[in-house]
């Protein structure tokens, strides 16, 4: 048997803890958790802007890396498999949220649309501090379409390469540079006025 | 303006510093002399570092907990498919089966294999060599081959040779007659009698 890589801070490699686990040591699912669980709270969070939502996609992550645990095989890097998982319950739990919205909005009357929420509720103006420039960013980042939205948040959020990104979403990494530039280009033609102070 | 939407293709690479020299220098340029390009790429690179310091989010405190109690409930309501568990993957499945069959061909040759003598005779060569004996029982014959060969003695066969309510002691004192062979099978005096065939 091969000798248990490890990465270069002297942990063992994610590859080998899901070998592990699939050996059935438990242990081993334990620390992938505890490695992966916050890294894919913020890529589906970012994604859907509602951290109960997201957390609920991070946990049935998890679920199916344990009950599909024997499909990973070592010919591709596990974080890719994982984020491939998230990502694609992310865009599911989207279009849910998409279809109830559609529903809930069209049983509206002309009369209820001054209950629609306004952009002008959060005017720069109004808020400078790091945190509200944090959630102009976020807003700004949900009005992206979801294809761009998953590859400005792998790229510029979780920073990971364009091979990656590329092999979660299965595009080309030339498709996935495009998206990523045309993505950056719109986020700040919107948040101009925010960008301009720093 | 054209150059311009040539050169917005490119602001990411430049921000990450990913250009060839020769397009970086062409866009370096290009940045000198066109403002809305020069402003579009500062923008690009504040929102990089913008996004980079966004605060990470940690998970719930009961996180491991919610998940454990989410497993048990998913191994209780559907357990594992067989085929899914490390000890049914598709190789060993078929490393199990071939290694049953092996054994199953071991197990049905063995008998036929070890048993040298077991040759099966046919019905007109065993009753003509029962007949050629003084007890109508040949030596060389064992009961397994005599079996076999009674399976194969239609009730025509017992009824040519008349062997209903002849007696033992009739039947071996059949006298030997030379000219019975594989040719002349049936003789009406033959008298094997049933009981002789399966003593």
């Amino acid at each position: 048997m091969a000798e248990p890589s490890q990465k270069p801070d002297g942990k063992i490699s994610d590859e080998d803890l899901i070998e592990k686990f699939q050996r059935g040591d438990l242990y081993a699912y334990e620390l992938i958790v505890k490695r992966y669980k916050d890294q894919l709270l913020n890529f589906v969070y970012r994604f859907l802007h509602n951290q109960e939502e997201a957390e609920d996609v991070v946990q049935e992550t998890f679920l199916r890396v344990y009950r599909n645990r024997h499909a990973y095989q070592r010919v591709a890097k596990f974080s890719t498999w994982i984020y491939t998982i998230a990502g694609n319950l992310a865009r599911t739990e989207l279009r849910r949220r998409h279809r109830r919205r559609f529903f809930s909005l069209s049983s509206f009357g002309a009369e209820d649309k001054e209950y629609e929420i306004s952009d002008e509720m959060l005017s720069p103006e109004r808020h400078t501090n790091t945190v509200l420039s944090e959630e102009i960013i976020q807003r700004e980042i949900n009005k992206l379409s979801a294809k761009f939205r998953e590859v400005v948040i792998l790229r510029d959020i979780q920073e990971l390469s364009y091979e990656e990104i590329s092999k979660i979403i299965r595009v080309p990494i030339g498709t996935v540079k495009s998206r990523v530039n045309r993505a950056r280009l719109r986020l700040q033609g919107r948040l101009k006025h925010l960008l301009d102070k720093k | 303006m054209k150059n311009c939407e040539r050169f917005t293709e490119l602001f990411s690479d430049y921000a990450e510093d990913g250009l060839p020299p020769a397009e970086k220098r062409e866009l370096d340029v290009h940045l000198q002399q066109c403002s809305e390009c020069r402003s579009a790429v500062t923008g690009v690179v504040n929102l990089r570092a913008s996004l980079r310091q966004m605060p990470g989010l940690t998970t719930s405190p009961d996180f491991e907990t919610i998940l454990r109690t989410r497993i048990k409930m998913a191994r209780r309501s559907h357990p594992m498919p067989m085929w899914n568990r490390g000890h049914l993957d598709p190789r060993r499945v078929v490393t199990l089966a071939t290694a049953v069959a092996v054994v199953g061909c071991f197990l049905y040759l063995w008998p036929r294999l070890s048993d040298a003598s077991f040759q099966p005779v046919s019905p007109a060569i065993a009753v003509s060599q029962l007949q050629a004996t003084p007890n109508g029982v040949l030596s060389s014959v064992t009961p397994a081959t005599i079996m076999y060969t009674l399976d194969r003695v239609t009730p025509q066969l017992l009824s040519t040779f008349g062997a209903a309510g002849r007696s033992p002691k009739r039947a071996a004192s059949t006298p030997l007659d030379s000219s019975r062979t594989e040719t002349a099978l049936y003789p009406p005096t033959t008298s094997v009698s049933y009981q002789t065939i399966t003593f």
